[in-house]
């Protein structure tokens, strides 16, 4: 054992800043400098061939849909009318879910380590936060501007006669894009480093949500507080606005007052997400879909009823399984079941969009139906996250999951309802009842099957994974996980389908009815395939995993 | 005529560590109910108490990683968080945490020069030495062991000047030799002058102390000294007020 080293004798703090600044700087630097060094360039552009590949194609795909029937006549007068309102309601959205997560201690993330080791030494806060929140700023801007860029070429594609080129669709589309997705991060920031409660911050955020709702579906000549920024999307048709200008210096300054106030965020709430975003960024990697959930929850501190709403009646609880998934729901957190019932009434109102001639709207309904699906197969996927416990029950593992099925099955009733006067709201005619049980019934229910096949399936194994045993190519492997990972929103969106063939029997004017049902029909089949796999897969892999066996043996003495 | 120095306002003698009225609430569960006490400058302190009696929690909101729900803490009289609290305070977390593209020796200067320490390769070298660290200096301290983990945080936790040491738990995991080398590091600290606060169960370190600080379910249950007091008890027992309460020798 050597000597102990000198230890005590602090300095002063006003001697130690500068140092200490000049310390994280050039650390900062350093890590930069390691992190090019260690990078694997190939790796890297084959990943950006990847997601332009994927991208580009989803994006040409899409347009290829919006394509068929462009806007004309009293259509293209409501677009235009109506894009400062509609766009602005999805601003005032994005608003709320900044503000929200504001209150639960976002939108920063930085490293445990760099809570621990550098937020703790003498150095001021903002000097060390403010960076995190200016990349945060540019990712989101980013991000927003590549969105709302596609978003307004899509659009482009339905409105011919407008003259003007792609580009400046585009860049109009941009900059309306990363104002909003600016509004998340700034909205967030300011809310966290202001310490506003969370009941404030909802109330903040309703009421903006409320005033921008009525605007658009209210008959009135008031301006919501976000419709600058569909007026920007609209550039294409009015060109450069100065009020929308403004609205830009507007955000503009409340972007700089959010990025001084970073240095007051909580270190509590840093702390807390600094781990669980590490995790989540790893899980997302993966494309396991169930520990984002759950790690987006501890985020958001979403934790299930002690009390459950309703004692769930003995009668309901003779089958034990049906009777564990009800007690389940009946801890569902009110913010839970809030979260799905918006999320149903914007998926209702993007099939509404869907049967008026935007096609793509059912991929935005599927996905939405999805998300809804994955926290009603809550009773599911707590099964599939004990296999342990699973696996030791006396009963086969296909029938207890196919038998979890049916709770959430039923869950979506309600669901079912909101969207079917959501339909109705925005479709005022007596049919759009009985259309809306028509295409709502398989959409909903599809929602719930993609949910319990990425459920079922469980977390992709990177190790072991089922390309390893189809002895694939990287470049086939890679694409078969993004197939793998896929294939459940896919049901989903299939889910969606019927509301096509509706637009398209109106369109035809020919057996409305007969078509509708037909295909809802077809897909009520494909869900009961999908309920005929969760029963069978266990067997099914293993006759498959026999089926291997058996020819590689067969190969061998071949040999 | 210079003036008389009986004249001039002596400073005031804060405490190392000043709690006062601090509870906790995560949500509407109480974590920590109200408490208040004062840890004197080079006093030497053990933290005891069963499995979620709040020692972390209290721990962690002196050392300004968590928000308190009520009152307030102050180190050396400066609030909790501040600048000067934060140069005065050196904190050592039950779950080490390290970058994981440093290693072991870079993360030292990191955290020497981010506290203002210029001469710090010395300090760094005799630590890594007496924590049996030495050879492993280049190393990824992430892909330590739990014990080599524990020792590497122990050693950026002494690698700066601190008034005040806050130590969550650290024979956890830590071998013979490396508890005996940590409890000359925390007896050197105390012989130049910090206080040193430890929660932990390890009775060789809870001999040494000058003080006792016991909590249950959240509640303070005893305050006090060593000698009146039966130490082996008191830690063992998972009940420690409702058992000896006046249990004293």
């Amino acid at each position: 054992m050597v000597a102990l080293p000198r230890i005590s004798g602090r300095l002063e703090p006003v001697s130690s800043q500068a140092l200490g600044i000049d310390a994280l700087h050039a650390m900062r630097i350093e890590r930069r400098k390691h992190r090019v060094a260690d990078m694997d360039w190939f790796e890297a552009l084959y990943r950006v061939y990847i997601s332009a590949f994927l991208g580009g194609g989803a994006i040409l795909f899409l347009s290829g849909l919006s394509g068929d029937k462009p806007l004309l006549g009293s259509d293209l007068q409501n677009v235009i009318a109506n894009t400062p309102h509609a766009v602005g309601l999805v601003a005032s959205i994005v608003v709320f879910l900044g503000l929200r997560s504001g209150a639960n201690g976002g939108p920063i993330a930085v490293e445990e380590p760099e809570v621990r080791h550098v937020l703790l030494a003498p150095i001021p806060h903002s000097a060390v936060l403010r960076h995190p929140a200016i990349q945060r700023l540019r990712t989101f801007a980013f991000m927003g501007a590549i969105a709302g860029a596609s978003a307004n070429q899509l659009l482009s594609r339905r409105v011919q006669a407008s003259g003007t080129s792609l580009v400046v669709w585009a860049l109009w589309g941009a900059i309306a894009g990363a104002l909003m997705a600016m509004l998340f991060v700034i909205a967030a920031l300011l809310i966290h480093g202001l310490g506003i409660s969370r009941w404030l911050t909802t109330a903040i955020g309703t009421t903006l949500v409320g005033w921008q709702v009525a605007v658009t579906f209210g008959n009135t000549n008031i301006a919501g507080p976000f419709d600058f920024i569909g007026s920007i999307s609209r550039w294409w048709l009015d060109g450069v606005q100065p009020q929308d200008v403004i609205g830009i210096v507007v955000v503009l300054v409340f972007a700089a007052v959010a990025v001084y106030l970073a240095g007051n965020l909580s270190l509590e709430a840093l702390s807390r997400r600094s781990s669980l975003v590490s995790q989540m960024k790893f899980a997302v990697t993966l494309q396991d879909i169930r520990t984002v959930v759950l790690l987006r929850r501890q985020l958001s501190q979403e934790h299930m009823r002690v009390k459950p709403w309703v004692k769930v009646p003995r009668i309901f609880r003779r089958d034990i399984i049906v009777g564990r998934g009800l007690r389940s729901l009946m801890h569902f957190p009110l913010r839970r079941v809030v979260r799905m019932e918006l999320l149903t009434i914007t998926a209702a109102a993007a099939l509404v969009m869907a049967f008026h001639g935007t096609s793509p709207a059912i991929v935005v309904a599927g996905l939405l139906l999805f998300i809804v699906g994955l926290d009603a197969v809550e009773p599911l996927s707590q099964e599939v996250d004990q296999p342990d416990r699973t696996d030791s029950l006396p009963i086969e593992r296909g029938l207890l999951m196919t038998k979890h099925l049916i709770v959430p099955a039923i869950a979506m009733t309600p669901f079912l309802l909101t969207g079917v006067l959501t339909a109705f709201v925005l479709e005022p005619q007596a049919s759009t009842i009985a259309y809306g049980f028509l295409v709502g019934i398989p959409a909903v229910l599809a929602g719930v099957a993609g949910a319990s096949i990425n459920a079922v399936k469980g977390a992709p194994d990177p190790v072991g994974g089922a390309n390893q045993g189809l002895a694939l190519p990287p470049e086939m492997s890679g694409m078969g996980t993004v197939i793998r990972s896929a294939f459940p929103p896919a049901i989903s969106i299939i889910g969606c389908l019927p509301v096509i063939a509706l637009q398209h029997s109106v369109e035809n004017g020919s057996l409305i009815f007969t078509n509708t049902l037909r295909a809802s029909l077809g897909v009520l089949l494909v869900l009961g395939l999908v309920a005929g796999w969760v029963r069978q897969r266990d067997a099914i892999l293993i006759w498959f995993r026999n089926a291997q066996k058996t020819a590689q043996t067969s190969k061998a003495e071949g040999n | 005529m210079a003036r008389s120095r009986r004249n001039v306002p002596q400073p005031k003698e804060h405490s190392a560590l000043s709690i006062d009225n601090v509870s906790k609430l995560y949500g509407t569960a109480p974590a920590l109910d109200p408490i208040s006490f004062d840890i004197n400058t080079g006093d030497r302190v053990a933290l005891i108490g069963h499995n979620g009696s709040g020692k972390t929690t209290l721990i962690r909101i002196a050392a300004g990683l968590l928000d308190s729900s009520t009152g307030s803490v102050s180190i050396g009289g400066a609030a909790s968080g501040s600048l000067s609290a934060r140069a005065a305070l050196s904190f050592i977390a039950d779950q080490p945490t390290f970058y994981d593209d440093l290693s072991l020796w870079e993360h030292l200067e990191y955290v020497a020069r981010l506290h203002g320490v210029e001469e710090w390769e010395q300090t760094a070298a005799d630590l890594l030495g007496h924590l049996g660290l030495y050879d492993r200096a280049d190393d990824m301290p992430n892909r330590f062991s739990r014990g080599l983990k524990q020792k590497s945080a122990i050693a950026l936790g002494f690698i700066r000047p601190f008034d005040l040491l806050l130590v969550d738990e650290p024979f956890v995991g830590l071998d013979a030799a490396g508890k005996e080398a940590l409890l000359e590091l925390l007896a050197d600290a105390t012989a130049h002058g910090s206080t040193v606060v430890v929660a932990t169960h390890e009775l060789s370190f809870v001999h040494t102390v000058s003080r006792i600080i016991a909590l249950r379910d959240g509640r303070l249950v005893y305050d006090g000294g060593t000698d009146d007091i039966n130490v082996d008890g008191l830690v063992r027992t998972e009940d420690p007020a409702g058992e000896h309460d006046g249990e004293r020798h």
